[in-house]
């Protein structure tokens, strides 16, 4: 199956023109790790290079597709004066692609990562897209422990009032009769930036919908405790015992367990 | 299980017909499909609807459906090269819109059209490798969707303008046909791109290529550019048909005993620009299977 393994060396080639020089200057080098046969780093090289070149627009549509699911993240990150174009080039963004990974988490991973980039809040709002982007591709079923976190949730550590800023941000983007994406990209539109003040840190909770939209919401402490438990796997008396210490009296404990699997937060699994 | 000889005779005759994806038809001076049906239902027998599972059927294809109206099913977003890409989620889904379209056969650009996994953000397209292992696992993939489906699959060649591999892109699907024993549907226009790309002639590999297995060809208008000198024709599907595709669509036509459908890609254009285009077709038509 190399020729899968060219094609995404194809598709890295149309992201990143100077890894396509690489390629053109010497195929051993830069595909060595890429899976490749000889035939095929020859024949990637046999067309005019421009050939790989006649989409000017292939970065900056993959870019927007990307920001209407990093809008707040995005737009802080270019009016801090980012170069989200740069993940284009980058190591993440090639191995992503050869691996058949998907580009959307790759993304929040490599704008977590940017240090050049000072606007501290950026890192903070793209953890929060992250999770959000998790449960969208939430599939298939949790298996081993007896009770877990249902892979249509996330749990999200943020900052005093991160939460609040960035839908504050949110509200602001889509307040523009343009896809959030376009009013992120487009810098001109100021967004005002209410910082927040300092305090204990939030437990946030993204969560796929059953219309297919995906939320993100704070977390009172004792949600928080029940479904950082489910997180790592646990057993229902471990989640009975969690909401007796938050004040649950007896049968309650139950009840908000039942709860909790009703909404389909935690999942049972196997006895 | 019966032969293609023998499956392509159980096939509709379709004849000329236009095609939609989602949305085309939102956007102004689009074709009109249903104007079209009612003002020359000759150039409308059927709608060939694009299908990405992920978006469903916009309210055109909806409506011609609830008609009753003729279709093919032209899917948008598989890999047919790639075995890890018929995941059970999609088929279902597949699966549920055909029953819902019955389409006369399934049909659609065997190449890439995501990569990675099938996601928001990673659809694109473009030609396969052009190898031999690539024919075969193409064929593999032919095989596995109409085992699935249980309709007919008809690769059919797409646009581009880096072609890589060692293969004539008709030699690459004379091996995906054989291999899979099915019918071909071939793109006059994509192969034009290929054929002026490639600095072929635009008949060239043709005499290598059983029309026999040719079902659906596909004409469209495409519009030469330019890159840093580099000069290139873009599959822009206006109603301007380039002089290379008409000369593959005149020789191939003819030629083809099981032809059953021909579609104008015009779809985002008004009626009115592409009445010439579908005339013309028309015309060539007078000497083929799908003659009146």
């Amino acid at each position: 199956m190399s020729h899968i393994a060219t094609q995404r060396a194809i598709v890295r080639m149309l992201f990143d023109e100077r890894f396509a020089g690489a390629v053109y200057r010497d195929s051993d080098q830069a595909l060595a790790d890429a899976g490749v046969s000889a035939d095929e780093r020859r024949w990637l090289t046999a067309p005019d290079a421009r050939a790989y070149r006649t989409d000017p627009h292939f970065c900056d549509r993959a870019l927007h597709g990307l920001l209407s699911e990093f809008p707040v993240s995005g737009a802080l990150a270019l009016r801090a004066g980012a170069d989200l174009r740069r993940f284009f080039s980058s190591e993440t963004l090639h191995r992503c692609v050869q691996s058949g990974g998907v580009l959307a988490p790759a993304f929040g991973d490599w704008l977590c990562a940017q240090r050049r980039i000072r606007e501290v809040l950026v890192k903070e709002t793209a953890q929060i897209e992250l999770a959000l982007a998790g449960v969208r591709r939430s599939r298939g079923t949790t298996g081993g422990a007896q009770c877990t976190l249902a892979k249509s949730a996330a749990l999200v550590s943020a900052g005093a009032g991160v939460l609040s800023v960035y839908q504050g941000i949110q509200r602001q983007l889509a307040a523009h009769a343009r896809p959030v994406a376009d009013v992120a990209l487009d810098t001109l539109v100021e967004l005002v930036l209410k910082r927040p003040a300092l305090g204990p840190g939030e437990r946030l909770l993204a969560e796929l919908k059953h219309d297919g939209t995906a939320a993100i919401e704070n977390l009172s402490d004792a949600l928080g405790d029940l479904l950082h438990l489910a997180e790592g796997g646990c057993t229902l008396e471990a989640l009975y015992e969690c909401a007796r210490s938050h004040g649950a009296e007896a049968g309650e404990d139950v009840d908000v367990v039942d709860g909790l699997v009703r909404d389909g937060l935690v999942v049972i699994g196997e006895q | 299980v019966a032969g293609f000889d023998q499956r392509v005779t159980q096939l509709p005759k379709l004849g000329l017909g236009v095609s939609t994806e989602y949305g085309a038809a939102d956007a102004a001076d689009s074709l009109d499909v249903f104007r079209l049906r009612e003002l020359h239902p000759q150039f409308a027998s059927f709608l060939e609807i694009g299908v990405e599972t992920a978006k469903g059927l916009d309210d055109d294809a909806q409506a011609w459906v609830e008609r009753g109206h003729p279709c093919t099913y032209h899917f948008l977003d598989v890999n047919l090269d790639d075995p890890e890409d018929f995941d059970s989620a999609w088929l279902d889904e597949v699966r549920a819109i055909a029953a819902r379209v019955q389409p006369a056969w399934m049909c659609g650009d065997a190449g890439l059209w995501h990569f990675g996994r099938r996601d928001r953000g990673h659809m694109l397209l473009l030609p396969p490798i052009l190898s031999v292992d690539a024919a075969d696992a193409m064929a593999e993939g032919v095989v596995r969707l109409r085992e699935e489906t249980g309709y007919e699959v008809l690769p059919e060649n797409p646009p581009g303008t880096a072609y890589v591999g060692n293969l004539h892109l008709l030699d690459f699907y004379a091996r995906v046909c054989s291999g899979a024993d099915t019918g071909q549907l071939l793109d006059c226009a994509h192969l034009a791109i290929y054929q002026r790309m490639c600095g072929h002639e635009p008949l060239t590999g043709l005499d290598g290529f059983e029309l026999e297995r040719v079902v659906e060809i596909h004409i469209a208008g495409g519009t030469p550019r330019q890159t840093r000198g580099f000069a290139f024709v873009e599959d822009t599907h206006t109603a301007d048909v380039l002089p290379d595709t008409w000369t593959i669509f005149e020789h191939v036509a003819p030629r083809c005993p099981n032809l059953k459908a021909v579609v104008f890609e015009c779809e985002r254009n008004p009626l009115e620009r592409c009445i010439d285009g579908f005339s013309r077709i028309a015309a060539v038509l007078q000497d083929t299977p799908l003659s009146p």
